[in-house]
């Protein structure tokens, strides 16, 4: 076999031998890298346009008789931590034999990023924030349409959910449902309660007894949709010369600031070590987050004077998803009231059915007003994170770009 | 059977060991910085890459707010950071070979322990050290030195200059521990025998025949401290970005892999001119071909 692999391999193999192999492989690899990256036809390439503004479809047609239905297995989760649902979704996952195998991210953005790779594979349920929908739209491979009908408990749904899907990013451009909301949440004052009274406004917080005594996470899209809502613009629609006044309304924040908070959980980490005292860009699941840190004195304020802005979480299923049945199963089950609002107190956050709010913590189910939602997210309309794509408005990467300079400004 | 043995029995000749290795390097990192090469010329979409082929990455990320600023911030943490470690390190490693004795292996033992704790763990034990409420502030406030705690320890470049040494530390102390090895402590009686005070030894005898090695360990530990951009996004305060943060938001947040590319292209230049720089200085001073022992 030696001599056979000799042969094989020519002659012996010495320095310059190897090394004209050795460049000779590096080339081979090279020129099919530059192969699959330069494909500008199909692959990665993005989409060139903004979701049209075509009328919401209920549901995605039918295309063949449903089996019936496999549910358990393996469910492999990507998304925010905590929205696989530990706790409101154990008796469901125990009883059907569902593993749930979860992949936390830092941002909604490491969907994209992992879809574009080619690394969704493997994935079937997604829970991301509804803002990031038309950024995922413009990879064909990340979301699969959501047949409503194969989901009981969807008519359950508050109808300000239902009723226009598409603006806030539950819908595709096509109309499509991409996306079922679980749980829904507005940014707020969080602040420590035995250090301070409770700020009425984001204002408060750029006064002289608050300097180096805040903090802020750095998250691009966060902080874009609050700049946006505080000039009164539309993430999604921010003309290009509009980016400076959206920058020129958190740069103020940014120089208020002790530090920069790399996550959301590392805000409530701040908080709860006494090492700052309010953070702009809260949100109530904080507050939860500071207990496991040891401080039940952390509190947000979800209704500041100049108003806010309301994010929205729920699933999407993954495309070439091999357990779509149990994904189905388990959107289905969140969407019960008494699991929803289960879900709503395991995360701190607002519910999105009709008949939680019985299920939810006083403590939680006070932070909004679920006998008049719709009034609710017209003061704190949910938003769509800047276009992937636009010659007309800023895009989410110039944003991102803009905003990490932002921060290097101090 | 090791690899030496097998490339002898395949006839691959005296570099045929190598070539297991040389693969995994042509795989797994050759190639993709190659490609990531051939993107930094590519017309960026979001999260992907296509042609036409373009130059202007490189011009854009120059020219780029917040790019210069980053990168005067990573070069100043880097410097002060890498001449810190050094600076303790030499110390450290001269320690470790002529004083430490029977502790020698124990503390060797103990340096190399210290980089399995997690990185993320070091940083918040900074966090815990340094903080307003942290064990330092609480210290100088029992024993009466501070009358409130001192802010500029966390969130501050101090804060990271701090983490970032701690954490290159132990590779510069055995780094240099390594060159102080075939250092025979007969030359140092030789200097002391013909008058030499501590200093003078250290000045005209040690430092001159280290001086590559603490070289190599001051690059690698600015290399290694100015690309860093976890340690500044946890312990630093807000103005001080550097340019690994770039980097990052580009890949992963902009989704502009191409000026990503572009960025740790010219960083991998700046780098590799720094290296080039050091070289010539040594060269120049004479001091790259001195040699201990026999």
């Amino acid at each position: 076999m030696t001599n056979d692999l000799s042969r094989l391999l020519g002659r012996p193999l010495d320095r310059r031998a190897f090394l004209r192999r050795s460049t000779t492989a590096v080339a081979g690899v090279s020129l099919f890298g530059l192969a699959a990256c330069g494909d500008d036809g199909n692959g990665a390439a993005p989409a060139t346009t903004a979701p049209a503004t075509t009328a919401p479809a209920t549901t995605a047609p039918a295309t063949t008789a449903p089996a019936a239905p496999s549910i358990g297995g393996d469910l492999d989760f990507m998304g925010w931590q905590g929205e696989d649902l530990p706790g409101a979704m154990a008796a469901f996952a125990e009883a059907n034999g569902i593993t749930v195998n979860p992949t936390y991210m830092a941002s909604s953005d490491d969907i994209d990023a992992r879809f574009s790779i080619g690394g969704g594979g493997g994935l079937d349920i997604l829970s991301y924030t509804s803002g990031t929908t038309p950024q995922f739209e413009a990879n064909e491979r990340t979301l699969a349409p959501i047949d409503t009908s194969r989901i009981p408990n969807f008519e359950n749904l508050y109808s300000v959910f239902t009723g226009d899907p598409q603006s806030i990013g539950l819908a595709n451009s096509k109309g499509e449902w991409v996306m079922i909301p679980h749980s829904f949440g507005a940014f707020g004052i969080t602040y420590d309660s035995a250090a301070i009274d409770e700020p009425q406004a984001w204002a408060d917080l750029l006064t002289p007894e608050f300097e180096g005594r805040i903090t802020m996470p750095g998250d691009p899209g966060g902080n874009f949709a609050m700049g946006c809502r505080l000039v009164d613009l539309n993430p999604f629609r921010c003309p290009k010369d509009r980016m400076e006044d959206v920058a020129d309304v958190i740069r103020p924040f940014i120089s208020q600031s002790k530090t920069i908070a790399p996550s959301y959980g590392d805000v409530a980490s701040l908080l709860a070590s006494g090492e700052v005292v309010a953070a702009y860009l809260g949100w109530a699941a904080l507050d939860i987050f500071a207990v496991y840190s040891g401080a039940d004195t952390i509190r947000t304020n979800v209704n500041p004077e100049e108003g806010t802005t309301t994010f929205i979480d729920g699933y999407g299923i993954a495309q070439g998803t091999d357990n779509e049945d149990t994904v189905y199963a388990w959107i289905n089950e969140v969407l019960d009231p008494a699991v929803n609002g289960a879900a709503a107190t395991e995360l701190a956050a607002g519910a999105t059915v009709e008949g939680s709010v019985e299920f939810i913590d006083p403590g939680i189910a006070a932070l909004y007003p679920y006998d008049d939602l719709d009034g609710f997210f017209e003061n704190a309309p949910a938003f769509l994170n800047a276009p992937a794509e636009s010659d007309e408005f800023v895009t989410a990467g110039e944003w991102a770009q803009r905003f990490t300079a932002l921060l290097g400004e101090g | 059977m090791n690899t030496a043995v097998i490339a002898r029995r395949l006839r691959l000749g005296p570099g045929g060991a190598t070539v297991p290795g040389a693969l995994g390097l042509i795989v797994f990192f050759l190639a993709p910085v190659i490609t990531l090469f051939v993107y930094s010329f590519l017309t960026s979409g979001r999260f992907s890459v296509a042609r036409p082929f373009t130059f202007s990455n490189y011009g854009t990320t120059i020219s780029a707010s917040g790019t210069p600023d980053a990168a005067a911030n990573s070069i100043l943490l880097g410097v002060i950071a890498a001449g810190v470690g050094v600076v303790i390190g030499l110390a450290i490693a001269s320690w470790l070979r002529y004083y430490a004795g029977r502790l020698q292996n124990i503390v060797l033992s103990m340096i190399i322990i210290s980089m399995f704790a997690s990185y993320l763990v070091r940083i918040y034990a900074f966090r815990i050290l340094l903080g307003d409420e942290g064990a330092v502030n609480t210290v100088l406030d029992l024993l009466g030195l501070t009358s409130q705690p001192i802010s500029w320890l966390l969130f501050s470049r101090f804060a990271v200059v701090c983490a970032l040494t701690h954490i290159a530390l132990p590779y510069i102390v055995l780094i240099l521990y390594g060159a102080f090895r075939p250092l025979d402590p007969a030359y140092l009686e030789a200097a002391q025998d013909l008058g030499a005070g501590a200093l003078t030894r250290w000045f005209r005898v040690i430092l001159p025949t280290m001086a590559a090695p603490v070289g190599s360990a001051f690059l690698m530990t600015f290399v290694l401290t100015s690309a860093d951009y976890v340690t500044p996004q946890f312990l630093g305060g807000t103005g001080q970005q550097m340019i690994g943060l770039l980097i990052q938001t580009n890949f992963t947040v902009a989704g502009d892999w191409a000026r990503g590319a572009a960025l740790s292209f010219l960083t991998l230049g700046a780098y590799l001119l720094c290296y080039v720089i050091m070289g010539l200085g040594l060269r120049i001073a004479r001091l790259n071909k001195i040699r201990w022992g026999s």
